[in-house]
This record gives C-alpha cells, sequence and structure tokens, in this order.
C-alpha cells in the first residue's frame, strides 16, 4: 500500500470514530430529559468542576428548566454537525466538546459523581484534538502524515481502556484480599440487585455455593482481564478476545445488577477496530 | 519511542501522580497539623488492631488503615499502572507514532493523557472532572447492606416502589438515584436529634421525585416515603418477602 493510501486510511479510521462517538451523544442527548434537571429542589445542587468557577447567579439561570429546555437541541444540533464535519468544523468542535462537558459536569452537581460517560467524554477531546474531519466528510480538506491521524486513534482507544487498568489497580493494589476471598461480590449483588429491583440473580447466587463460588471466580478474573485490556492496542492476539470479554462484562453486570456503562461498551470494539485499520496500513507499509 | 525515553514518561506521569495523592496529607506528614485531611480520603486514624497475618482485619476503608499499609497500597497501585503504561509505551506502534507527532498536537495529546493517569490515582471528583479516580467495585463497606426503596401510595390505594432511574433520568443513568440514596441514607438512618432543615431537605426531595413519577408514568401518588431493608447474604431474602411498608413518609403536596 502507498503512503497516501495508508494516510487514507488513518484519516477515515479517525473519522469513523468521529461519526460514532458524536452519534453516541446525539443518541443520548435525545433519550435524556435534560429539562427535568431544572425540576428538582435548587438545593441538591453543589457545582462540581468547571461550574465551582460560575457565580451562584449563573447557575440559578443554567438550573432554569426553561435554559436547559434551550440548550439541550443546541447541543443536539452541534453533535449532528460534528459528526457530519460540517463547517466551521474547528470552532463546533470545540463548542460541542465544551458544552458536553458542562452537561456531565451539571448532571454530576447533585453529589453523585459517577463514571458512566466519562470515557466517552474522553474520547471527545481525543477527537477534536485532532483532525477528525478530513475524510466522511462533505469537504475534502488536504490530509496530514500518517502519524496524526494515527496518534488520534491511539489516544481515543488509550483514554477509553487506561480507565479499565486504573480501576482493577486499584482493587487489587488496596483491596486484593477482599477480591479473592468473596466480600465483593455478594455484596454488591445485594445493595445493587436488591436496590434496583433485579434481585433474581441475586436469589440464585446466595442460595446456591456453586453458582456464589462461580461469580467469585468471575470477579477475580475479570479483575486480571481489566488490568490487562489497554493491552489490546498493541498485541493483535489479545484484541478481539479482550473486546469480546469487556462487551459480555458490560451485559452482564446489567442483566445481574442494572448497572451499564453502555457507553464505554460500544466505544471499546469501536477504538479497537480503528486501532486496527491503522496498524493494517502501517504493516502494509512496512512490508 | 526509546526505552529510556518510555521509561521517563512513565516515571514522569507516576510521579506527578504520587506527588498530587499525598498533597493533601503534607501538613500532616510534615508534623505540621493533627487534624485529618478532607480531601481525597477520609482521616488516617487506625481504629482497630490491624494485622497482616490475619487480613481479615484490614478495614474496609483506606482512612481507617495504619499509614504505613495505605503507603504499600498506594506503591502498588502507581506500580500496576506504572507497568501498564511502560508496556504501551515501548511497543513500537505507540512508540513510533507519537515520535513522528509534532506541534500543539502533540502536547495537547500529552496534556490530555497526562490529566487522565493523574487523575486515575490522584483525582478529586468534585474538582478535577472528568479527569477522576476510577475505583467502582472495590471492597465492601462495613456492616450489613442497606436497602432503600422509595415507596408511594397511589390515589386507589395501592402502594408501589418507585423506579428512581425511570423517574430521575434527566440527571442520566442511575445518578439521579444514587443521588437520591445518598441523601436518604444520610437522613433516614439518623436519629430524632437530626435537624429538622435535613428533614425538610428530604421531604423537598421526595416531592420532587413524586411529581417526576407521575410526570413518567401517569400515575399520581397521594403519600410518599422510604422503607429500609438491612439484608443479610447468610440469610437471603427473596424480592417477595421485602416489605413496602414505609419507615418514613409524608404527604404528597399537589
Amino acid at each position: 500500500m502507498s503512503s497516501g493510501a495508508r494516510i487514507q486510511r488513518g484519516a477515515v479510521a479517525l473519522a469513523a470514530l468521529r461519526i460514532w462517538v458524536f452519534g453516541l451523544w446525539t443518541v443520548k442527548l435525545f433519550a435524556t430529559p435534560v429539562g427535568e434537571i431544572g425540576l428538582l429542589p435548587r438545593a441538591m445542587f453543589e457545582p462540581i468542576g468547571l461550574l465551582r468557577l460560575f457565580p451562584g447567579s449563573l447557575m440559578d439561570v443554567v438550573l432554569a428548566q426553561t435554559f436547559l429546555d434551550v440548550a439541550r437541541p443546541i447541543l443536539i444540533g452541534l453533535c449532528v454537525a460534528v459528526a457530519l464535519a460540517l463547517p466551521p468544523y474547528r470552532v463546533l468542535s470545540v463548542t460541542a466538546a465544551l458544552g458536553l462537558t458542562l452537561w456531565q459536569t451539571l448532571s454530576r452537581s447533585v453529589g453523585v459523581v459517577n463514571h458512566p460517560e466519562v470515557t466517552l467524554l474522553l474520547a471527545t477531546y481525543a477527537i477534536v484534538i485532532f483532525p477528525a474531519a478530513d475524510r466522511l466528510a462533505p469537504l475534502r480538506r488536504r490530509l496530514y502524515d500518517a502519524s496524526t491521524y494515527d496518534a488520534g486513534v491511539l489516544v481515543a482507544a488509550l483514554v477509553v481502556l487506561l480507565p479499565y487498568t486504573a480501576s482493577a489497580g486499584y482493587r487489587m493494589a488496596h483491596h486484593a484480599w477482599a477480591t479473592l476471598h468473596s466480600q465483593i461480590a455478594p455484596d454488591l449483588l445485594l445493595r445493587q440487585g436488591f436496590g434496583n429491583g433485579v434481585a433474581w440473580f441475586a436469589e440464585v447466587a446466595l442460595t446456591h455455593p456453586l453458582v456464589a463460588a462461580f461469580i467469585n471466580l468471575g470477579a477475580v478474573v475479570t479483575t486480571l482481564i481489566e488490568f490487562a485490556a489497554p493491552l489490546a492496542i498493541v498485541h493483535r492476539r489479545l484484541r478481539w478476545p479482550i473486546a469480546t470479554f469487556m462487551v459480555t462484562f458490560h451485559v452482564l453486570m446489567y442483566l445481574l445488577i442494572r448497572v451499564m456503562f453502555w457507553e464505554t461498551a460500544l466505544l471499546v470494539p469501536a477504538v479497537l477496530l480503528a486501532v486496527q485499520m491503522t496498524e493494517c496500513s502501517e504493516g502494509t507499509t512496512q512490508s | 519511542m526509546g526505552r529510556n525515553n518510555a521509561l521517563l514518561l512513565v516515571l514522569a506521569i507516576v510521579t506527578l501522580a504520587a506527588f498530587a495523592r499525598l498533597l493533601p496529607y503534607t501538613p500532616r506528614l510534615l508534623g505540621y497539623d493533627t487534624t485529618a485531611p478532607t480531601v481525597a480520603s477520609a482521616p488516617l486514624v487506625a481504629r482497630a488492631p490491624v494485622s497482616l497475618r490475619s487480613p481479615s482485619t484490614i478495614p474496609s476503608r483506606l482512612g481507617e488503615r495504619p499509614l504505613t499499609l495505605v503507603a504499600a497500597g498506594l506503591l502498588a497501585e502507581l506500580g500496576l499502572l506504572g507497568f501498564i503504561l511502560y508496556s504501551l509505551a515501548r511497543s513500537s506502534h505507540v512508540g513510533t507514532t507519537f515520535a513522528a507527532l509534532a506541534g500543539y498536537r502533540r502536547n495537547l495529546a500529552a496534556i490530555l493523557l497526562v490529566c487522565t493517569g493523574v487523575g486515575f490515582v490522584a483525582g478529586v471528583p468534585e474538582w478535577t472532572f472528568p479527569f477522576i479516580p476510577w475505583r467502582m467495585f472495590s471492597g465492601a463497606p462495613a456492616g450489613e447492606p442497606v436497602v432503600d426503596w422509595v415507596v408511594g401510595t397511589t390515589e386507589d390505594g395501592r402502594r408501589v416502589r418507585i423506579d428512581l432511574v425511570s423517574a430521575l433520568a434527566g440527571l442520566g443513568h442511575t445518578r439521579g438515584r444514587e443521588a437520591v440514596l445518598d441523601r436518604i441514607a444520610a437522613v433516614v438512618a439518623a436519629d430524632a436529634s437530626q435537624p429538622a432543615s435535613r428533614r425538610l431537605e428530604l421531604d423537598n426531595l421526595l416531592q420532587a421525585v413524586a411529581r417526576l413519577h407521575t410526570r413518567h408514568t401517569g400515575v399520581g401518588l397521594v403519600r410518599i416515603g422510604v422503607t429500609r431493608h438491612v439484608m443479610n447474604a447468610a440469610r437471603p431474602l427473596t424480592m417477595s418477602q421485602l416489605s413496602l411498608d414505609p419507615t418514613w413518609e409524608t404527604q404528597v403536596r399537589p
């Protein structure tokens, strides 16, 4: 494959990630009644992150249902425009990233700073930093060198997969005993399963020792695979087994305790596919 | 990326992360302050004898562990993260790609990766979002698991469990549910010494939940309250055995 074809392939991989990431945001915004945040008591909100810089009066405006009802379609429009790479792309993509960050920060200003959407947000930053609108776009732009596109794909893959290592590494370093000795899974099943009203599996697991043993073994194996997940970026043989495992893990977590990181589950195969595309082009060039 | 460059990059991230994680404890470590730090973790005070020979005595909360054990855990955490980062940086694909990258994009990418890596170890969610620690499913909290349900009484007298995930969908995912349950745990679990303002806050919150539940389901509520269940893994209950009788409830205001 020529150098030009290699560059093309990298540009297409990064552009495909752009469409996927902003497409997911669009679906998410359509599915979330953002304006209802304005119906919650003001006392529930304690600004975090960027919103700490906002004066109280501005927070009152941001939390008003009217503002949120107007902001949502604007943000949807921005995400669609960026997914389609409409001009002026740079301005639109930076504005969309800022808007999405503020939305995600606002929805966490209720005392619960949890992790769904965080990998999607970090991948958004990677897309915005690198030239992701040079292909699969209405305007064909001048292409950069191959490393620019490959780096964009790699950074997106790293920010999506490294959190698995962080989570598993913390568990292994600080809670290895509890993980190995079946203390975490039963507690999780009881709290989340019964708390979310999906206790059928908790009931089975807690009354059948074999099922419980399988769950506990699963917790250990999952921790080890989570820890090694980013290696799927650099080792082809590990790539699809790890991707399959992680997606299965997320689906199982949803079935068992109704905790679903669906954005991450949809991002993992996408970023690894993009890595594969850039890697294939590189390998062909070398040969 | 050469071996030395890869090592230097990883050491930089890991050292920065360690420094940021230890920063809140500096006055205490230097002996200037005997009060507990309020950022990053709970107080560094051992409340019960801890022995490595019987690991079950190690408290689940890091703040209740001896300082040496917390430090050993931090070293292990940094070592594990460093190992993966080094493995990635040493690979030819990552190395050659980043070595060839030039200009402001290289700097921005480096800033994004460093912020993400440091956030894993030393992020403070309330300040550094979206660069935050990832510590889910780590350790089981002490004591019996407690499950709180929000229950409502419909106009025809039926008791129903309120689906908080649906009612508070505006906050996204399970955040609304977690936020409401956190506040309930703080107020309902307390005794009568709880300030009236906290009860009022909970009452206002439940009024909002009732309105949102009606908005989503079309089912009006006349009363809304909280049912608390103390669970036990040794003698598990089934869903049908859990009562819907509220521990505390209030009238829904029109």
